[in-house]
């Protein structure tokens, strides 16, 4: 048995490449600084020798058609046989060494794949430290390539030749160049030279990761610019990271996608990576140096694995426990915190014990007395209502607050979580749902002799709203001014907007609908409230005019519909119709009869 | 109420799919209703399907779907199939969801769905994917094994679901037939994070737990269980996946098991989805089973929700399903998976349990 390699189509690859893997063609650059960076790395490690000092050089020759990048560094450089076994290993990437890290040639490779993305020539002049010759290996897409051994004598090192394909010279322009080396390796710990008519060096003089907060603030300001709120130094052992979280100044939504800039080994990885802080900390932006977690094959982000998952953890920490000691601190700087970040503040606390015990109090939460903390809350109230729904909150809203009843509105997200969660936390705190139906049944009933003149108008108020699902009933309430309230749970409302769509689909989904909901057991209806003490229902109950008693209740029913924003099924619909011409139509009568 | 319904919709574009989105939604919806604008209307509800459908409320999927459906039926050359088509695949997979929906209307659902896709020329695949499900239900094993090969069968287009969704597919199909091995081949892409899509891996995992024991793997099995609760973390609409894995540790870590139970109970209490429930119920039936009265007086769960009161509620939704579907599944499924826990429990339980952080 013979074994035989087959060929993978390089072109086909690099058209992968360059369309699926890499996010912009400017790759090549940071891939060309990457193979460099490997490459001093190896010869520090070799060597051992502190005298040692990598350096990286960087040009662009104009040229007679394209314009040509030259880069070139002291590395530890590749022998003949390592030359032939790199080209070997394109595509092979999860290749690791004995010692767990991974292998230097076999990444090596694939980085210079990504420079055929800009290029149909690759010339890489290139001596090892072991070895006593150079080589120059020119290579091109369709995977030909030739070596040749130098005559002349050259240091040991790579440099590499990049001539711009037709096209692609906007990519090779010295200014973007220029810009794209800085902003990839400004904070390598060497020397990077960028050659124009002077030697410029491209490196920045400290790196975010290891400036205190005054520093971190500033360079915020200055090179960010942004005026965050304030910074955080991070910090994972285990992954080996450094960074600075910086608080955003403006809220954001739940769940926004974080952006953080990461950096593996001091080279820049990403400016747009997500996941390296917990979900919660969305109110955060960071800048992180990581040295001991594993890359994805782009290169472009980390694999999502355990180790990750511990990381986060860490980072998240880190910002927990600077959120808690400012509450000794620096009290007032919190409060600044809280009041654009409530909301993901909020979102940690539902799953942290300590934090939640720290910050509850200092949390605002929508009430029917308007946004304010629970602190105020409980001060006033020794009991905390809540609703689950935000519509919900809406039907009572207005009754509770012109009774003076406290009612947070629990249905933003993590708000009802947290309320449920209060009294697991302090027993001595007393916490209720409350439905519209139930505000309802805090209003003052009628005494028996008010309950006997209404008998026949509620009787016949439930007979005409029977066949709407609605229940009657008349009670006391404020303000006197609104006649009714109409009330629903989320059960009735959601029969509702079926019967409603029913009327709509076609007949096989009316069918289906109409199976899902008739084995429902209706325990909440809908429910029409009369306000006895409005002058509107008192001359309602009284009038002696019974069709005219009868499509005012209807218009009042549809009326307390519309306001609350529930759309009329085709029925209700009529029901405005015809009442509104018999209102108009006895008007006009009563005007001729005068 | 314009503006209102554009800052409603402003608002729910941000929110993860969860109940606080549907709301939000929802009131958007009544917004256009009452204005009669059909175009917002439309809008709105496919927003409220995706959302509905991801969070687990398949009781609001319905009425929204329909009603987009009838729109395009009535006005095709206004609106586009394409998308309707794919939540369709969502409606088929989840209407045996409801025992009180009679066999022949999920037939009759099943095949307007099959000349909707003839109709606009795209690929049977989906339908036939969806039929394992419903022929599985209905312990028609013939059906399921043909629909699963016609699915193989058919080309792949866009209404497909995605390659990681499709791996995953298959591998709960191998899982279902037991063959492990050939499941975790399937699925290798998926573990290798070179797929992955919304859902996947997330979903992937669960049904591996279980097999994976008692296939003599408790450390990869343990592996799948971190991963896999990794990340779906607090979010909503993965119930029949959290109890696979609330099933797992029943076996290996009861106590650990508790926690998800408490976090997920008040989503299954209101959900309308009774197969998944009746999954989640199950579990945590066969959970309190394994733990100490003076545990369980710990936990924290709304007052009548008793270890009997499950049990109750499993063996009635069992009942439920069983009528509808002439067959004996889901009561044998009680007694099958209460046996199963109970022999890994003996083969597991005296061994040292996997490290679980």
């Amino acid at each position: 048995m013979e074994n035989y390699h087959f060929k993978v189509n390089l072109k086909g690859m690099i058209d992968l490449l360059s369309n699926h893997l890499y996010s912009t063609p400017h790759v090549f650059v940071r891939e060309l600084i990457q193979n460099s960076v490997d490459a001093i790395t190896a010869r520090e490690k070799h060597l051992n020798d502190p005298k040692y000092k990598g350096q990286i050089d960087i040009e662009i020759h104009p040229g007679e058609d394209h314009p040509t990048l030259f880069i070139q560094d002291n590395g530890i450089g590749l022998t003949e046989d390592e030359v032939h076994q790199f080209l070997a290993q394109i595509g092979q990437t999860s290749k690791r060494n004995a010692d767990g890290g991974e292998d230097f040639i076999g990444r090596f490779g694939v980085g210079l794949l990504s420079c055929f993305i800009v290029s149909d020539e690759i010339v890489f002049v290139t001596r090892s430290i072991q070895s006593d010759y150079g080589i120059e290996w020119r290579g091109k897409p369709d995977g030909t390539y030739t070596l040749n051994k130098l005559k002349d004598r050259v240091e040991p090192g790579t440099r590499v030749y990049l001539k711009s394909k037709t096209g692609f010279d906007t990519y090779f322009e010295q200014k973007s160049v220029a810009k794209w080396v800085r902003h990839y390796g400004e904070y390598l710990p060497y020397p990077l030279y960028f050659h124009d008519q002077n030697r410029i060096q491209l490196n920045s003089r400290q790196a975010p990761w290891e400036m205190n907060t005054t520093e971190a603030l500033a360079y915020g300001k200055s090179v960010l610019q942004q005026d965050y709120l304030d910074a955080i130094a991070l910090e994972s052992a285990l992954g080996d990271v450094k960074g600075i979280a910086y608080l955003l100044p403006y809220p954001v939504q739940v769940n926004a996608r974080q952006k953080h800039r990461v950096y593996a080994k001091n080279m820049l990885l990403s400016d747009h990576m997500d996941k390296l802080l917990p979900e919660w900390a969305f109110f955060a932006t960071s800048i992180l140096n990581v040295n001991g977690l594993s890359l994805t094959v782009s290169r472009e982000s980390f694999h999502d694995d355990a180790r990750l998952e511990l990381v986060r953890t860490d980072l998240g920490n880190c910002i927990k426990n600077y959120l808690i000691q400012l509450v000794e601190a620096n009290p007032k700087r919190l409060q600044e915190i809280i009041q654009i970040h409530y909301k993901s503040i909020k979102a940690l606390a539902t799953t942290d014990d300590a934090l939640f015990q720290l910050f509850i109090n200092w949390l605002p939460f929508e009430t029917t007395l308007g946004r304010i903390t629970m602190s105020e809350v409980r001060k006033n109230h020794t009991k905390v209502y809540y609703t689950t729904s935000v519509d919900e909150f809406r039907q009572i809203n207005k009754i509770a607050r012109a009774q003076g009843i406290c009612v947070i509105n629990g249905g933003y997200v993590h708000d009802s979580d947290l309320i449920e969660k209060m009294q697991w936390i302090d027993p001595t705190l007393i916490t209720e749902k409350i439905s519209p139906t139930m505000i309802t049944q805090k209003f003052n009933d009628l005494v028996p002799s008010e309950r006997q003149t209404t008998y026949t108008f509620i009787k016949l108020a439930n007979e005409i709203l029977q066949p709407y699902f609605c229940k009657a009933v008349i009670k006391k309430f404020e303000p006197h001014h609104l006649p009714v309230l109409y009330t629903t749970s989320e059960e009735a409302l959601y029969l509702r907007t079926t019967t409603q769509t029913a009327e709509e689909v076609s007949p096989l989904f009316s069918s289906i609908m109409q199976k899902i909901t008739e084995n429902q057991v209706h325990t909440e209806t809908a429910q029409l409230c009369f306000n006895y003490h409005n002058p509107i229902v008192q001359k309602l109950i009284n009038t002696t005019d019974n069709q005219l008693q009868k499509s005012t209740i209807e218009m009042l029913y549809v009326q307390a519909l519309l306001l609350g924003h529930y759309p009329l099924k085709q029925e209700e619909m009529n029901l405005l119709n015809e009442g509104l011409t018999q209102l108009v139509d006895r008007g006009l009568n009563q005007e001729e009869n005068k | 109420m314009e503006n209102r319904f554009n800052e409603l919709m402003e608002q729910s574009s941000e929110l993860p799919h969860g109940d606080v989105k549907i709301e939000i939604l929802e009131e958007a919806i009544r917004i256009a209703d009452t204005l009669q604008d059909e175009e917002r209307g439309f809008y709105a509800r496919m927003e409220l399907t995706d959302t509905a459908n991801f969070a687990g409320r398949f009781e609001k999927v319905i009425p929204s779907f329909s009603w987009c459906l009838a729109q395009l039926d009535k006005a095709p050359e206004y609106y586009h199939e394409f998308y309707l088509l794919w939540q369709y695949k969502w409606v088929l997979y989840n209407l045996s969801e409801f025992p009180q929906i009679q066999q022949d209307q999920i037939e009759d659902t099943f095949n307007d769905f099959k000349n909707r896709c003839q109709q606009y020329g795209y690929s049977l695949r989906p339908y036939y994917q969806m039929k394992i499900k419903y022929a599985k239900l209905h312990e028609n094993h013939n059906l399921a094994h043909s629909c699963f090969e016609a699915w193989l069968e058919q080309p792949r287009d866009d209404l497909s679901d995605c390659y990681a969704c499709e791996l995953t597919a298959q591998a709960e199909h191998l899982l279902h037939i037991g063959q492990v091995h050939a499941a975790l081949a399937i699925a290798e892409p998926i573990f290798k994070q070179e797929v992955s899509c919304a859902e996947v891996p997330h979903i992937t995992y669960g049904p591996f737990l279980i097999p994976l024991l008692e296939n003599d793997s408790p450390e990869l099995a343990n592996e799948f269980h971190q991963s896999g609760m990794r990340l779906i973390g607090q979010k909503q609409g993965f119930l029949s996946t959290i109890a696979h894995h609330m099933k797992y540790l029943t076996v290996v870590d009861p106590n650990a098991a508790i926690h998800y139970m408490e976090a997920f109970l008040s989503e299954a209490l209101i959900s309308h989805t009774l197969d998944t429930k009746f999954q989640f119920f199950l579990a945590c039936s066969i959970l309190l089973k394994h733990l100490d009265p003076e545990t369980i007086a710990t936990m924290q769960l709304p007052d009548h929700i008793t270890s009997a009161w499950i049990d109750e509620e499993v063996k009635r939704l069992a009942q439920q399903f069983d009528q509808r579907n002439q067959t004996h599944t889901y009561a044998k499924e009680i007694a099958h998976t209460t046996h199963q826990i109970n022999a890994l429990k003996q083969k597991y339980g005296n061994a040292t349990t996997p490290h679980l952080s």
